[in-house]
């Protein structure tokens, strides 16, 4: 496991693809700008978001057991899963009951949480992502590197070599419209042969019992359509309370994630089709570990956007697979730092402190507040490199003695500059790379007011 | 205990977050107003044109009348004869074949009755 | 009224002229101003880097030295920012402290608001091409500007500032407000990402025409100031408090 420094180099290394991700992200941030700016409300869409995510998170067990009741009512069954393993236990269940051999499944960063691709092949069944981001980087055996635009790492030509060696096409050929149709064929083969279908959620209702899911493909609708037997995964934090909240969430969601008034498909899913059986999974796996968290209880208001990742300018520049984490970016390193500290510690760390994340989310997620706060824990806990943390620690001595750290000073400005540039820029000068360090002045401005310059 | 429980215990337990009200949404949101023009922008050239209560439902109402059910029932028609078309050009592409087998096959065995009767008249004049 | 100039440390160490523009500034538009030698640093680097308990001393040398001003002004965004936001878990609900975060204002701001952009006068002459780099912590913690992301009337204090000097031309960014990737220690420890954020930043201000780069945070235009002389593009910097001193390029 490599620090997210080291990954980043690599990735800023090639320059022209870096710079051409970087592009395509800040792409979809202006998108979001303009869908944002066009509408008066969106400051108060915000708020409401906000106020609705934190009533249903303070009185959480009441609405999981709302929504239980509500949707067995209409026979769905409802299963809860304290941890990854159970989750992918009873799915691994219900398929095999089933008899079944070949899953379709939709997008869901629960399920990616949780691992359960790797889980159900080891049980022989054969499982088919069919969202189109999701497929290519499946065929490819690499994890997405975004939650939303799952393959935005690959160009056109990454695309079709995977397909010419999976599907069949036509080498060469990079026209993205024949490499989709082409993906469209196969997968509609796959809808057509599968004997169940697995989906995440966007949102599930605790007043009706229904659990809504947003696509631009349909996929999770022919998924959850077309075979009989249909898997609804969802984190606990997705719920909220009633039908008219929801539409506080579709009006933001999209325009949030791509820029987009509403997904092309936002379906309402209440029972299994004609002859057929619905189940919903409900997943704890330390979210109630957040609850409990008074720096980061509010990271379980995401809704799973993305927004925060197209406007950090440190993701843009090293991509998702940087992070090691199956959720990247800001809202990724809070997750994967407070889960596993020891792990991740260098998300925190992977990041200026811009602020430009909290203001573009949907729900008011204060990410760098608790990135900032996450790093305090990582250093409590002890956690941050050594030699950095004695760094740290001199340097603050110092600097509460103000006569020795102003001598310090005035020895630095002495020395520095009659140093030869081959030992002030060597190897240990990390600044010194790529840019030059300041000039040393002569006196400092402590100085020049004690001998009094300024007043001329 | 069961998983239920036990994730409604750890919540019941842990859980720290301040209560706040649900918002309302009353008045809010955009309003439209009694006897107002509607205004249209077409997806097609984007202008924008006004269209009352009774004029938009006329424009509606083109979208699935009579003509649009008569276009689709010959739609409709026409795809049934071309598959049926296609079926039979099928069955008779499949006819030729097996009759050129066929045609083979009886090749073949006037060939072999040949080659044996040959065989026979040799091994009878040694 | 009786003003505390606090002086980030590693301007006082690296950029005295800066720090003295700064006083002359101040000092030109009538203010009273006295500069406390007991003050050291803010804490913001050691904070940043998760040792913010070490910061405790620092915060309470803070708030003695500047507790019986009226006013504290300082020529940097991040150093305001962080005695704001970071400084009250130091403090349990101590009245020093309420003050000094009450009365605690980057420059710009300061006379922005308090002196009030009506009431400044700058008579100089700066017949340049301009580009306005928002540093993040003045500008979305601050507010010294309107974020891009937010769907709020648009203002910006640092320009309004500038525009009161009848020659200059502050040209148009691609991106108004991305980071410049500094981020304190981040410039060290993700060095690769820090300096590709500072030249796409360098060059977006050179694309549109920029001569000169300012803005009210050292940190920031220090980094871009390595990249830029390293490099040797064509584009210089200033601080900003520089430009309204009447310092030429």
């Amino acid at each position: 496991m490599s620090s997210h420094s080291e990954n980043a180099s690599k990735f800023v290394a090639n320059d022209e693809r870096m710079h051409w991700h970087d592009q395509a992200l800040w792409f979809v941030r202006e998108k979001r700008d303009r869908a944002s700016k066009s509408i008066p409300e969106w400051e108060q869409l915000r708020e409401f978001a906000n106020q609705i995510k934190t009533h249903t998170m303070a009185n959480l067990d009441t609405y999981l057991l709302e929504f239980e009741k509500n949707a067995t009512k209409k026979g769905i069954k409802v299963h809860f899963a304290f941890d990854a393993l159970e989750h992918n236990q009873i799915v691994a269940k219900i398929l095999k009951e089933k008899g079944v051999t070949k899953l379709v499944k939709s997008k869901s960063m629960l399920t990616e949480e949780c691992h359960l691709n790797p889980y159900l092949e080891n049980l022989g069944i054969e499982v088919i992502d069919t969202d189109l981001g999701e497929r290519i980087v499946q065929l490819r055996n690499e994890p997405p590197s975004h939650i939303v635009l799952p393959a935005i790492h690959l160009k056109k030509s990454d695309v079709s070599d995977t397909f010419v060696e999976h599907l069949g096409t036509e080498k060469g050929n990079y026209d993205p419209t024949y490499l989709t149709r082409a993906a469209r064929a196969a997968l509609r083969e796959d809808f057509l042969t599968a004997q169940a279908g697995l989906t995440g959620v966007n949102f599930a209702i605790a007043q009706t019992g229904g659990v809504v899911v947003c696509t631009n493909e349909g996929n999770a609708d022919m998924g959850a359509s077309v075979p009989k037997l249909h898997i609804a995964s969802m984190g606990m934090e997705k719920i909220i309370p009633r039908l008219q909240d929801l539409s506080v969430f579709t009006r933001l969601l999209a325009r949030s994630a791509t820029g987009q008034p509403i997904t092309s498909y936002t379906s309402h899913f209440h029972t299994a089709v004609e002859g057929g059986e619905m189940h919903i999974v409900i997943v704890d796996n330390k979210r109630s570990q957040f609850l409990s968290s008074t720096k980061n209880k509010k990271a379980l208001n995401c809704i799973r956007c993305g927004a925060c990742m197209n406007t950090c300018p440190v993701y843009r520049r090293s991509g998702g697979h940087s992070y090691e984490y199956v959720i990247p970016g800001p809202i990724g390193s809070i997750l994967g730092s407070a889960r596993e500290p020891q792990l991740h510690n260098s998300l925190p760390f992977a990041c200026t402190l811009c602020g430009s994340c909290t203001n573009v989310c949907p729900v008011k997620i204060d990410l760098d507040s608790q990135l900032y706060s996450l790093r305090q824990d990582l250093g409590s806990a002890d956690l941050i490199d050594g030699k950095k943390k004695m760094a740290m620690k001199v340097t603050a001595w110092l600097m509460t003695k103000p006569a020795l750290f102003d001598f310090a000073g005035k020895m630095a400005r002495f020395i520095v500059p009659k140093l030869p540039n081959s030992i002030l820029y060597n190897k240990a000068n990390i600044w010194g790379k790529q840019r030059d360090l300041p000039k040393m002045p002569e006196k400092s401005f402590k100085e020049m007011f004690k001998d009094g310059e300024l007043d001329d | 205990m069961t998983s239920k429980e036990l994730i409604l215990k750890n919540i019941r337990e842990n859980n720290i977050v301040k209560d706040v009200k649900l918002p309302n949404y009353d008045n809010f949101g955009i309003k439209i107003s009694e006897n107002k023009m509607n205004e249209i922008i077409c997806p097609n050239c984007k202008k924008a044109f006004k269209v009352d209560e009774a004029g938009f439902a006329e424009i509606l109402k083109q979208v699935r009348d009579h003509q649009f059910g008569e276009e689709l029932e010959k739609r409709l028609h026409l795809a049934e004869k071309e598959k049926i078309n296609a079926v039979k050009l099928a069955e008779a592409n499949l006819k030729n074949a097996l009759q050129e087998d066929l045609a083979q096959k009886d090749k073949q065995i006037i060939e072999l009755k040949a080659k044996s009767e040959r065989e026979l008249s040799e091994k009878l004049a040694t | 009224m009786k003003i505390g100039l606090f002086i980030p440390c590693f301007m006082n160490e690296l950029y005295p002229n800066i720090c003295k523009a700064t006083y002359n500034l101040l000092k030109s538009q009538n203010l009273q101003i006295e500069y406390p030698l007991s003050q050291t640093c803010c804490g913001q680097p050691m904070a940043n880097s998760g040792c913010s308990k070490d910061v405790k001393t620092l915060a309470i040398n803070f708030v003695n030295t500047f507790k019986d001003y009226d006013y504290i002004v300082a020529p940097s965004g991040s150093c305001v920012s962080m005695v704001k936001e970071h400084y009250s878990e130091f403090f349990d609900n101590d009245k020093d402290f309420n003050k000094v975060k009450a009365s605690i204002y980057e420059v710009c701001e300061f006379l922005h608001d308090i002196v009030k952009i009506e009431n400044l006068n700058f008579n100089i002459s700066f017949p340049y091409k301009v580009g306005v780099h928002n540093s993040c912590h003045g500008h979305r913690v601050l507010k010294l500007a309107t974020a891009s992301e937010l769907n709020i009337p648009y203002d910006s204090k640092l320009k309004n500032l500038l525009n009161k000097i009848p020659d200059i031309e502050l040209v148009t960014l691609k991106r108004e407000d991305e980071c410049c990737g500094f981020g304190g220690t981040f410039s060290v420890q993700e060095e690769a990402i820090s300096v590709a954020m500072g030249k796409d930043r360098i060059k977006d201000h050179i694309d549109s025409k920029a001569e000169i780069m300012t803005g009210a945070d050292m940190s920031c235009l220090m980094h871009m100031d390595g990249i830029i002389n390293r490099d040797k593009n064509p584009i210089k910097v200033m601080h900003i408090v520089e430009i309204l001193a009447g310092v030429k390029p």
